[in-house]
């Protein structure tokens, strides 16, 4: 392929994911530390772009060049900061389905600012937010999120359920602490 | 708790029962059950009220996150990047 035409075929596959990259980016490090590392994986992947040979799987394969990224600097230890004992979370998460009355996420949802959900993500263990965030705001199938990240359908299945119940949890008891 | 050894195995198998398909009930609410497994959740669910409601948990948080605000590349970015799909460098 010569260079014009890889340079047009790299730009047409991989730019309609930057968006999509960046909000992925965005969930492990904050501002110009996401635009770095979405930066450094169309480096990676114009380099080693010859080696994605189904156009379809763009963002699966843009999303892995991310993630080797961003763990190369050491981004988990970063977040950890954030994590929310999940022992607690899940107690809120058990309050909110044996309660009796109408169920208090409806106006905790309500309530919540744009764009703190997306944050919260960082609150809970990464499998999780991972498998949460590539299914509800990527719209991943759930076989491809199992293909992406190498689990099982099954895992993928509990990892997303767990998640969206860690994310209620963490509501319910900022919430509370609100009132 | 029962003194009946028959009935407290029952009672453990349904809690093991209740148990599996509360894991399922994501996968139901995202539409990603096979039709066998899918109508079994269905069942369950017409009974069990703590399963209702995970139900409609699983579904709002769900919804909630898909209207999230995604960041969008700033124009620097888009630019950085398209300089690197020209000379095969980044540009910083």
């Amino acid at each position: 392929m010569n260079a014009e035409r890889k340079r047009q075929s790299f730009q047409s596959i991989t730019l309609p994911h930057l968006d999509r990259l960046l909000a992925a980016a965005s969930r492990w490090s904050d501002g110009q530390e996401a635009e770095d590392d979405v930066q450094e994986t169309y480096a990676r992947a114009w380099t080693a772009f010859h080696q994605l040979r189904e156009p379809a799987a763009a963002f699966s394969w843009l999303y892995r060049i991310l993630e080797t990224v961003a763990n190369e600097r050491r981004r988990t230890f970063a977040r950890r900061r954030d994590l929310f004992p999940t022992t607690e979370l899940e107690a809120a998460h058990e309050e909110i389905i044996a309660g009796d009355g109408p169920s208090p996420l409806d106006s905790l949802l309500s309530r919540v600012e744009a764009g703190r959900l997306l944050g919260a993500l960082r609150s809970i263990p990464r499998p999780l937010a991972e498998a949460v965030a590539l299914h509800d705001v990527h719209g991943l199938k759930y076989r491809e999120i199992a293909q992406l990240t190498s689990v099982r359908l099954g895992t993928v299945m509990s990892r997303i359920s767990r998640g969206r119940d860690l994310l209620a949890g963490l509501l319910a008891i900022e919430g509370k602490r609100g009132e | 708790m029962s003194t009946d050894p028959r009935r407290r195995r029952a009672t453990g198998q349904t809690a093991v029962r209740h148990a599996r398909l509360h894991q399922q009930i994501a996968a139901f609410a995202d539409g990603e059950l096979p039709g066998r497994q899918r109508r079994v959740v269905e069942e369950h669910l017409l009974r069990c009220r703590e399963c209702q409601r995970e139900l409609a948990l699983q579904r709002e948080v769900a919804r909630a996150l898909a209207r999230e605000p995604v960041p969008s590349a700033s124009a620097s970015l888009r630019r950085r990047i398209e300089w690197a799909a020209e000379v095969g460098r980044p540009r910083r």
